[in-house]
């Protein structure tokens, strides 16, 4: 009956109000299904974020547990190796020293005198473990052509490393960073990849600074490794991602389109040093 | 105020000069809408299409005045210029749906409300202009004509007004290695001696 109507409540045609009706209908449910889609997405994206954060809490916890570790082991140096050494140059130095003989004096003096050299030599490796003078004193490329050098003369595979474009230094506490990081990658990629081949090149690109790793061993793509960054494994790899957060970097892990070699690149904002 | 409303006064009362202000009218608001609508739309194509249609739709709006006989409203090319800013707005609509980092609701940038805006005026208005064809000389059809149009254009300015009262937070986001580095970087081949 009311299709029948020639005017309806309105005074309007009823088959002009349904049709215009009907249009907006159409039009508010496109908007409505526009919103309610990213809502969604949004939520998914949250929980990404969440998931994302017990992700961080994750790398604070390994980067924290490795500081640990890192201590132990100078602790351990220090008490087992250092303390002995200074307990039995001390035994060597004691009163009795004077009432001795001359020669046997002397040898006690010369026996003092090795242990203690040992002792420094001891405290100077420490040192230099943590803070590598070579980077501290000629810069970031020195040091990573250093140690790709040695890994190099070991002659078991072929490493090496080529700096494009190094003129400007990055600041001294960004350089360790990255260092570690590179030898992070270095540690695991000869202790897990057996390579034949290990080779770091370094460029700029804007206010970005890029390193890259190839490497023809066993390697992990980007997936493998937000995967054991999740997981409790790869206490190394948290360590790389804690830092590489500290530098407000990046990091990609991936394999040549030629499936013959991998790649890591990490990217990190340029900070030179004044 | 006064000049405007008299010269608009003018322009009513002598009907061919108002229906050739409704063909220019017509024009711009479609170049000017395809114009915006480009500015937002990612696809390439799509936003050719946007910015290039405005010539096409120039033409086809002459060719329809010349092939006119009698002066009358536009309804054709008011049709054809509804129905392609719908299908723009439609993908437009889609586009954002494919967004997966989206990083606040869409109801927070002023585009949204611009589509709502001009997605609510052509689709309550297409029926209208559509059956408008063939009765617009009926004076009850014209009373029903003005109280639909009114309704819909006060509805699209206050979705319009929504749209300028917004303010945007422009987000950046930068895509993960997209410089020529790779080539740089890649100036080692492990293999090249070796072939």
């Amino acid at each position: 009956m009311f299709f029948l109507q020639t005017t309806s409540p309105f005074g309007i045609s009823p088959i002009l109000f349904l049709g215009t009706l009907g249009m907006l209908t159409l039009a508010i449910a496109i908007v409505g299904f526009v919103i309610f889609h990213q809502r969604k997405v949004i939520r998914y994206n949250n929980q990404l974020k969440k998931l994302e954060e017990e992700k961080q809490q994750i790398l604070l916890n390994a980067s924290i547990r490795f500081q640990e570790e890192e201590r132990n082991r100078i602790a351990a140096d220090l008490h087992d190796d250092a303390g002995p050494l200074l307990a039995t140059a001390r035994l060597y130095l004691n009163e009795n020293l004077v009432n001795q003989e001359k020669a046997q004096q002397l040898q006690s003096i010369f026996s003092a005198k090795q242990i203690l050299d040992d002792a420094i030599l001891l405290i100077r490796n420490i040192s230099h473990s943590l803070m590598p003078p070579t980077l501290k004193n000629f810069g970031l490329e020195s040091a990573a052509t250093d140690l790709f050098q040695k890994i190099g003369a070991s002659g078991s595979l072929n490493a090496s490393a080529r700096f494009h474009d190094y003129r400007t230094r990055l600041k001294v506490e960004q350089e360790l960073l990255v260092f570690r990081i590179i030898q992070e990658l270095v540690n695991n990629i000869l202790k897990h990849s057996n390579p034949g081949f290990i080779h770091l090149t370094q460029n700029i690109s804007g206010t970005k600074m890029y390193f890259r790793i190839h490497h023809d061993g066993i390697g992990i793509v980007q997936a493998d490794f937000e995967k054991l960054n999740h997981s409790t494994l790869g206490l190394g790899l948290k360590n790389i991602a804690s830092r590489i957060k500290v530098l407000t970097g990046r990091i990609f892990f991936e394999i040549d389109p030629s499936k013959t070699y991998y790649k890591v690149t990490i990217e990190i904002p340029r900070e030179t040093a004044i | 105020m006064i000049i405007t409303g008299f010269t608009f006064r003018y322009i009513y009362e002598n009907r061919e000069s108002y229906y050739i202000v409704i063909r220019i009218y017509n024009i711009l608001e479609y170049c000017l809408l395809a114009y915006y609508f480009s500015l937002h739309i990612k696809n390439q194509v799509i936003r050719n299409l946007l910015l290039y249609s405005p010539i096409v739709f120039t033409t086809f709006c002459i060719f329809n005045f010349i092939n006119t006989e009698e002066p009358a409203i536009p309804f054709i090319p008011v049709i054809v210029e509804y129905v392609l800013l719908l299908s723009f707005i439609i993908y437009f609509f889609f586009e954002i749906m494919q967004e997966s980092s989206v990083v606040e609701p869409i109801y927070h940038r002023v585009i949204f409300w611009v589509s709502v805006a001009f997605i609510i005026n052509f689709s309550g208005n297409f029926f209208l202009f559509l059956y408008s064809k063939n009765s617009f000389n009926n004076e009850e059809f014209q009373r029903q004509y003005t109280i639909i149009y009114s309704t819909v254009t006060i509805l699209k300015n206050l979705l319009l007004c929504i749209a300028v009262m917004r303010k945007e937070n422009k987000v950046e986001i930068d895509p993960l290695f997209s410089s020529d580095t790779h080539e740089k970087l890649d100036s080692y081949h492990p293999f090249k001696d070796l072939n």
